[in-house]
């Protein structure tokens, strides 16, 4: 080939390649349906909306979804950093985040006009303007039963001596870690506003203590590892871990399960709003709420004609009410106080 | 008295070698190892063995997409980054003159600046520019951590060529360009083609910069993998990991032939 | 630049550079403007905000860096992982580079290959990697407890020692490399003539080798320093929750509390440090050179 025409080859087939590329990275704009990018944290919640709540929302509203895997904290910077144009348009957050993100107006007072469903959940689900509750994570004891043969029944079996060097805990940075300081303290005698003896309580805790994780995730890790018997843990998690052969079970302390309401929320500025808040009507629809309860996801329905399977109703209740016998705490207190916990926190456990 | 302290010397270096090899490679054999458990869950030594999990990379559509979407980023940050480093090298390979030498300092500053800086700063930058988060900044991103890469081979290759060549092809009377083309380019070429691949793998596997620039629609896969590992412990992070890094080593085998990649990183 | 040189046959002048050339810096020079230099210029201007919201000017988050018993001991320990990574890779990288040097040419490529194959693998599949190595019941512990060596599990992992090992895989090719670069151009007959004279093995390796191979130990170490210093996947999955360094605290500050110039403060912490370790290994470089030359 002469050099003139190797040229235009070598320009042209790049031309083209960076055509493909462009394809490839900037996706949907070729097509006419609506596309909605919605969050849902890494783990058991991704892979529980992907395999129920997408294709429910595509069958109904004929608009695609990217479900895009991202921890409460990482949502709420992403949509800050952008607000005129957020990454995305539906946000999946717990309690004390969602509070957060609330005073930085970056979300829209979620229609419930405009959504069916809503009328249907219980009512401390339907109870804030910002977003509905779509399920509850379940904070309860995780163990070991092999390594454990009796099960524990309270908080206060985490101190026992004979699990010296096998209890794991979390951060506070996840809402699991801040649930347990909490709750720990109120057990002392402390509540939402004074959890100091929650961290005396750690503190005597702490030569027991095997492991800090960075997050609930990694508490998993621990587990298999053997690092770890007995933690705070997270229900559909637990219930996870068990389905893969993990030697791990949740058992449902004698002062209730902390309830952490987990919530969806509509954000501002979203292109394709209308399928945005379909999206989250499905979320929470009786029958989409009854799928997810399944195993191997187990998350709690909040809608009140969605009936419990017998796993979930074992360890909250029969009814969505006896559900709401278990505890939920004061996010909006706990928000106040929660860096300052924080640093305290880092303080104590620091070697 | 002296062969005796030879070989203790010799058996010193080669017990502490020793050590040093096999922290380098035996975690690479427990991932390849653990990629072939037929169980649940990434412990080691796998109590039974099967291709289970490999069987499910295929058909895991997701993982597909998104390791293709790194692919591609890693291609098109690579592109960028040999031609403009390429560019940049031939301005400043053999100037003396102060702005040249500085701009080597710089264009080599994200070897050792720590990434996770370069990554935040970049994002604090996009948000006061009120420019969105793209594939196209996540690409600059990466360019930026690339550029070293590509800057010290291309650099060292064009160290090595004699002067003279180029010369007499200017007296002779050909144009800059074509000198380019018919002489440096041939002659640098194994040296552009190390840090290209150099530069493929730290685009390809980087997670810092990715941790603050990738928007919500398009993950990368090392940000995947990390999650995977953080959240539920998927037995597919093995199966990926090994293919990845047979990937590499047969990569890493062709550079070999065609570049002398073992020559290019050590001289 | 005249012909007479060349007529000696020497080539070692510098070429003369056509001129215009200078313009092929132009492109990467602007992409390095937008995406380097004017960030890490903004990150700078943010650590001067006194508070999170960045509503006023002041030297609080230096103050608040300092004076906080927790930053302070974030950023102790992970200066102190930069130096405890950068020893563990001159002791073990140092044999290794030896060992390559005497290898037949035949293994040399190969064993390029085992040095430099973590540094082209992700950091998270070498991280998992090491979580089965240093668990409780990982390899680690069975093997030392089948030995019969200990009786407890150790506990290696979330630990510092757990850290600086892990390091040390990604980062002994970082030393290793400029040590053979070194090395290779170390005079035979120099440690020869050593032998000769009558000094024994360890003599020669550290009245000889060791100051002759200073300039590519003083680049390696700065490269482990400075990447040991900034590792962030390895420190938080190996370190755990209980050990924190700079790195995840810089993120946890940015995405996590949306405290921008606190973390601002922290990462130019971080820049300077990096900053203060290349001048002072450079200088280190010059005097060595120096010694070297003599």
């Amino acid at each position: 080939m002469s050099a003139l025409s190797r040229r235009n080859f070598l320009k042209a087939s790049a031309l083209g390649a960076t055509a493909l590329g462009a394809q490839i990275l900037s996706p949907g704009s070729a097509s006419a349906a609506d596309e909605i990018v919605a969050a849902a944290y890494p783990g058991s919640f991704d892979e529980a909306y992907r395999k129920v709540l997408v294709p429910a929302f595509s069958r109904a509203a004929k608009a695609d979804v990217v479900v895009s895997p991202m921890l409460a904290t990482e949502q709420v910077a992403k949509i800050v950093a952008a607000p005129n144009n957020p990454p995305l348009d539906v946000a999946l957050l717990d309690e004390g985040p969602m509070l957060q993100a609330a005073t930085r107006n970056i979300f829209e007072q979620f229609p419930a006009g405009d959504a069916k469903n809503h009328a249907d959940l219980g009512e401390p689900f339907r109870s804030q303007p910002w977003g509905p509750t779509v399920t509850v994570q379940l904070c309860g004891i995780a163990y070991n039963p092999k390594k454990i043969k009796t099960p524990p029944t309270s908080w206060q079996d985490l101190w026992k001596p004979e699990y010296k060097g096998r209890v794991g805990l979390t951060t506070l940075e996840s809402s699991l870690g801040t649930a347990f300081l909490v709750e720990v303290a109120k057990l002392n005698g402390g509540s939402e506003r004074n959890v100091q003896p929650g961290f005396e309580a750690i503190q005597k805790l702490l030569p027991s203590v095997g492991a800090i994780a960075p997050s609930p995730g990694a508490l998993a890790a621990l587990f298999q590892q053997g690092q770890i018997d007995i933690a705070p843990g997270y229900f559909n998690a637990t219930q996870l871990l068990a389905s893969k052969g993990v030697d791990v079970a949740f058992v449902r302390p004698a002062s209730g399960i902390v309830l952490i309401r987990t919530s969806m929320h509509l954000v501002k500025n979203s292109k394709a709003r209308a399928a945005a808040i379909k999206y989250i009507d499905m979320a929470m629809s009786a029958p989409v709420q009854e799928q997810l309860q399944l195993a191997p996801f187990f998350l709690v329905p909040t809608n009140k004609n969605a009936k419990f399977t017998d796993a979930i109703a074992e360890v909250v209740g029969a009814t969505p009410d006896a559900l709401l016998n278990n505890p939920i705490q004061n996010w909006e207190e706990i928000n106040k106080h929660r860096t300052d916990w924080i640093k305290t926190f880092s303080e104590l456990v620091r070697r | 008295m002296d062969r005796m302290e030879q070989r203790a010397f010799d058996a010193v270096v080669r017990v502490l070698a020793g050590i040093a090899l096999l922290i380098l490679t035996a975690p690479t054999v427990i991932v390849i190892i653990t990629s072939f458990t037929d169980g649940n869950t990434l412990k080691f030594p796998p109590s039974s063995y099967s291709l289970r999990w490999y069987v499910e990379l295929l058909e895991s559509t997701q993982l597909q997409r998104v390791t293709i979407r790194s692919l591609w980023i890693a291609a098109i940050a690579t592109l960028v980054a040999t031609v403009l480093g390429t560019a940049a090298a031939l301005a400043i390979a053999r100037s003396k003159a102060g702005w040249a030498r500085a701009l080597d300092a710089l264009f080599m500053s994200p070897l050792i600046v720590p990434w996770i800086a370069i990554g935040l700063s970049i994002l604090m930058f996009l948000n006061l520019m009120g420019v969105p988060l793209s594939p196209f900044t996540l690409i600059a991103g990466h360019v930026i951590i690339c550029i070293p890469f590509v800057m010290r081979t291309t650099i060292a290759s064009l160290l090595q060529l004699p002067a003279s060549l180029l010369e007499s092809s200017a007296s002779l009377g050909a144009g800059k360009f074509y000198s380019f083309r018919r002489i440096t380019l041939p002659l640098i070429s194994r040296g552009i083609g190390a840090g290209a691949f150099l530069s493929f793998i730290a685009s390809f596997d980087n997670v810092p910069i990715s941790l603050f620039l990738a928007d919500a629609r398009s993950q990368v896969l090392p940000i995947r993998m990390w999650q995977m590992l953080q959240a539920d412990l998927d037995v597919r992070v093995a199966s990926i990991s090994a293919v990845l890094i047979v990937l590499t080593l047969i990569v890493m085998t062709v550079m070999e032939r065609m570049v002398g990649l073992s020559r290019q990183m050590v001289r | 630049m005249h012909a007479k040189p060349a007529q000696f046959g020497l080539a070692q002048r510098t070429p003369r550079i056509p001129r215009g050339e200078w313009q092929l810096v132009l492109p990467l020079g602007a992409l390095f403007l937008v995406f380097f230099v004017l960030p890490l210029g903004l990150l700078f201007l943010i650590s001067l905000f006194s508070d999170a919201s960045m509503t006023r000017l002041g030297l609080n988050q230096y103050v608040e860096m300092f004076s906080s018993a927790l930053s302070v001991q974030i950023l102790r320990d992970t200066l102190w992982l930069g130096v405890q990574s950068t020893v563990v890779c001159a002791v073990l990288g140092f044999p290794l580079a030896l060992a390559y040097c005497r290898a037949s040419p035949r293994w040399q490529p190969l064993l390029i290959f085992l040095i430099i194959l973590p540094q082209l693998t992700s950091a998270v599949v070498r991280t998992f990697a090491w979580i089965v190595i240093l668990g409780r019941e990982g390899i680690v512990n069975s093997t030392l407890m089948q030995l019969g060596i200990i009786a407890d599990p150790l506990s290696l992992l979330y630990t510092n020692f757990g850290v600086v090992l892990a390091l040390a895989q990604i980062q002994l090719p970082l030393m290793v490399l400029p040590l053979i670069n070194t090395l290779m151009r170390i005079e035979p007959n120099v440690i020869e003539a050593s032998t000769v004279l009558g000094a024994g093995a360890f003599r020669t390796f550290w009245k000889i080798t060791l100051p002759l191979s200073t300039p590519g130990l003083i680049a390696g170490s700065l490269l482990v320093f400075t990447t040991s210093v900034g590792a962030f996947v390895t420190q938080s999955v190996i370190g755990g929750g209980r050990l924190m360094y700079m790195p995840e605290y810089i993120y946890q500050l940015s995405i996590g509390a949306q405290n921008w110039p606190f973390a601002a403060a922290m990462t130019m912490f971080l820049l300077v440090t990096v900053l203060l370790t290349v001048v002072l290994f450079t200088w280190l470089g010059r005097k060595s050179m120096k010694h070297v030359e003599a």
